[in-house]
């Protein structure tokens, strides 16, 4: 265990993942979850893993956060370290320390990821008893004082409500309050606003948004939409069955996406500007986990794949550009169709 | 499928009308001796008419009431007051004998195909159970297998699939499932229920796909409920903007989309969030405060004032009505005003 590269210089990252395997022992058989999967997170930048479900995005977070369920779950190969120091096979005991103050994960769904018959300000109060040794009163302050941080009206008055009396978008402020408590340095947010509306969407990434900036925090977004991360993102990986399509500066992939995955996403996205009628939709089903087909596996729903595709191994992800990297034989040609988003009416 | 007309216009322009619907809910409390204590208002007051052939959007955030408009429209709910007349019948005049046969001109699809579906029942007995009920619905000379099998494959399903149970298909499937068993009874309207909101993007644009072919195919009208303001733009003709339990603003879809009138409708457009990092870090963004304020005690007067960046005194004490801002469009708000560019600031040309 190297011991921790003194003053957080810019040359070691706050968070590195290189190489994540992540396997499921199932009764029919082996699930590959997360195949090989790297990245990099800086202190005050944000970077989003994008992907549907079954893509292995919300297990390479658990991975981070050391929640996976072992088993079923396992780390076969790779390593996360955090300021250089190795997560993968720390002890429960000393992945304690690190959880809550070092790394915290807020999750989708706020109610059921809150006690519910225990009062919120109590379940805040309780992150500064448990880990900094605050007492009561003390704690309760504290609780207070990150409420009002996170702009939940009437924070005092509020102390005593239980998570039933709070509205979705309240519920995951006070989830967001729970999570800075301690400061952490990673914030990994596990499609924090999928269920919210979309006007309450937009409150909760700006106050996100001001908060990393405030704490200087790394921030991680996984999320299905890539609408929600188009602005607040500077770096994001696509995921697919359990591999990185993608990678790299968001306006960069955005506008030249060089991989016939992350175009086919960007061109099903129903535009709001125009009506174009029919959606140019990918093809078929994402692949079964326990049946990945061989070489790339979105050979069979590509409209460009090639004898390549399916008969030599997976694509390794290759430089495009800088620091934007995709995994696909034809990286080139397809990043220099660019996208069509309909906009003909 | 030899014949479909989807000409059926001589009968007086709407084949849905929509009058005034309202619909409360009784707040209970009290376990023995129930007393009723206040009153949701879930709708209240909603109009409007549906041309055949053409489609409708009811859109809104949760709480707003769509998903309620749309079960009082399929009879899963009784209305408060108001009337739902359907072809040219007004639902509410029918004898249950009647309203059960009525009820095969207007189907539902459902937003969660994961509960919206028997798990014990095979694909072909829920396909198939409209059938059980009007059994005259069978179309002529085929068996209730075969009608299932041409269902099925019309949605894009497998016809060996027939047996199978809903959990051995994806999401995108059971929806498929879904649509199947409302075209069942070759209905005229279908009223979807978010019907695209569980799945995944690259499944999404499949259904949506799927919904259009089909109201061509089979001249069906659409009463489409979503929250998602993008997908409805690709589907809707009119659009219908909900706001607790009202409608706040309604038009053409094309007119509504560049030219919100309303606040509400406004700031809904302008927090959707674009695939474009570029046109979104520059676009004009509303931004409310506040939450939803809760339908059991609404606020007085424009139920939208406590969040309203444009609330004057007028709007806390007198209710808005819907009035004309450009031709048939029309807004409920004491102040419309037009904004432009809200849904990407005009980058398309």
């Amino acid at each position: 265990m190297s011991s921790l590269v003194a003053g957080s210089g810019s040359t070691v990252p706050l968070l590195a993942v290189d190489d994540l395997h992540v396997e499921f022992a199932t009764r029919d058989g082996l699930v590959r979850a997360v195949n090989g999967v790297s990245f990099e997170l800086r202190a005050g930048e944000t970077i989003a893993i994008l992907g549907e479900s079954g893509s292995g995005k919300s297990v390479t977070a658990q991975a981070i956060m050391g929640i996976l369920p072992t088993p079923p779950a396992r780390i076969t190969a790779g390593s996360i370290r955090l300021e250089g120091r190795e997560l993968v096979g720390l002890r429960e005991r000393d992945y304690r320390g690190v959880r809550g103050r070092q790394i915290a994960m807020i999750f989708q769904d706020a109610l059921s990821s809150l006690n519910p018959v225990t009062c919120v300000g109590e379940q805040i109060a309780e992150m500064f008893r448990i880990h900094d040794g605050a007492g009561h009163g003390a704690a309760k302050a504290a609780a207070i004082e990150v409420m009002e941080r996170v702009r939940i009206p009437g924070a005092a008055r509020r102390y005593g409500d239980y998570p039933h009396q709070f509205s979705g978008g309240m519920r995951q402020r006070i989830m967001i309050a729970m999570m800075i408590a301690l400061k952490p340095q990673v914030l990994i947010a596990d499609e924090p606003t999928t269920a919210l509306d979309v006007t309450v969407q937009s409150q909760i990434m700006d106050l996100l948004a001001e908060l990393k900036t405030e704490h200087n925090m790394g921030l991680i977004l996984i999320t299905h939409d890539l609408g929600v991360v188009a602005d607040v993102a500077q770096h994001i990986t696509v995921m697919y069955a359990g591999r990185t399509m993608e990678q790299g500066p968001v306006d960069d992939i955005y506008s030249r996406p060089a991989n016939p995955y992350t175009r086919g996403l960007l061109e099903s996205i129903p535009n709001l500007e125009a009506k174009t009628g029919r959606l140019p939709a990918i093809q078929g089903l994402p692949p079964n986990l326990l049946r990945i087909p061989p070489g790339c596996p979105y050979n069979p729903r590509c409209p460009l794949a090639q004898e390549i595709c399916t008969h030599e191994p997976a694509p390794a992800l290759l430089q495009v550009e800088g620091s934007h990297h995709s995994a696909c034989h034809f990286a080139q040609e397809v990043r220099s169709y660019g996208i069509h988003r309909a906009v003909q009416g | 499928m030899a014949s479909t007309e989807p000409s059926r216009a001589e009968s007086s322009g709407s084949i849905l009308r929509v009058r005034d619907l309202v619909k409360n809910y009784p707040i209970m409390r009290g376990v023995v001796f129930k007393k009723q204590v206040g009153t949701v208002s879930a709708v209240d007051g909603v109009s409007f008419d549906l041309a055949p052939g053409q489609t409708l959007a009811l859109v809104g955030e949760s709480g707003c009431g769509k998903s309620t408009v749309g079960r009082l429209l399929v009879g899963l709910e009784r209305p408060t007051s108001g009337s739902v007349v359907v072809d040219g019948v007004d639902l509410a005049t029918l004898s249950p004998k009647q309203l059960l046969e009525k009820r095969r001109d207007i189907q539902i699809i459902l937003q969660d195909p994961y509960t919206s579906l028997d798990p014990r029942m095979t694909v072909s007995s829920i396909i198939g159970e409209p059938f059980e009920i009007h059994p005259k619905s069978l179309p002529q000379g085929r068996t209730k297998r075969q009608a299932v099998a041409e269902l099925m494959d019309r949605v894009g399903l497998n016809p060996e699939f027939l047996s199978r149970y809903p959990h051995q298909f994806s999401g995108g499937q059971r929806q498929r499932i879904g649509i199947a068993r409302a075209l069942a009874l070759r209905p005229k309207i279908i009223v979807a229920d978010e019907p695209v909101s569980a799945l995944d993007v690259s499944i999404q644009a499949q259904v949506m796909n799927l919904l259009m072919d089909l109201r061509d195919d089979f001249g069906l009208s659409y009463v489409f409920i979503s929250h998602d303001v993008s997908v409805v733009r690709q589907i809707a003709d009119e659009i219908a903007v909900m706001y607790l339990g009202r409608v706040a603003e309604l038009g053409s879809a094309d007119q509504l989309i560049a030219r919100p009138n309303h606040p509400y409708t406004q700031a809904l457009l302008s927090a959707v969030p674009l695939p474009d990092p570029i046109v979104q870090r520059t676009r004009e963004r509303i931004t409310l405060g506040g939450d939803l304020p809760s339908p059991a005690d609404p606020p007085a007067g424009c139920r939208f004032h406590t969040r309203c960046f444009k609330a004057q005194a007028i709007c806390a004490a007198e209710q808005p009505v819907l009035r004309p801002v450009d031709g048939a469009h029309v807004a409920a708000c004491h102040f419309p005003e037009p904004m432009y560019d809200l849904a990407g600031g005009g980058s398309a040309r």
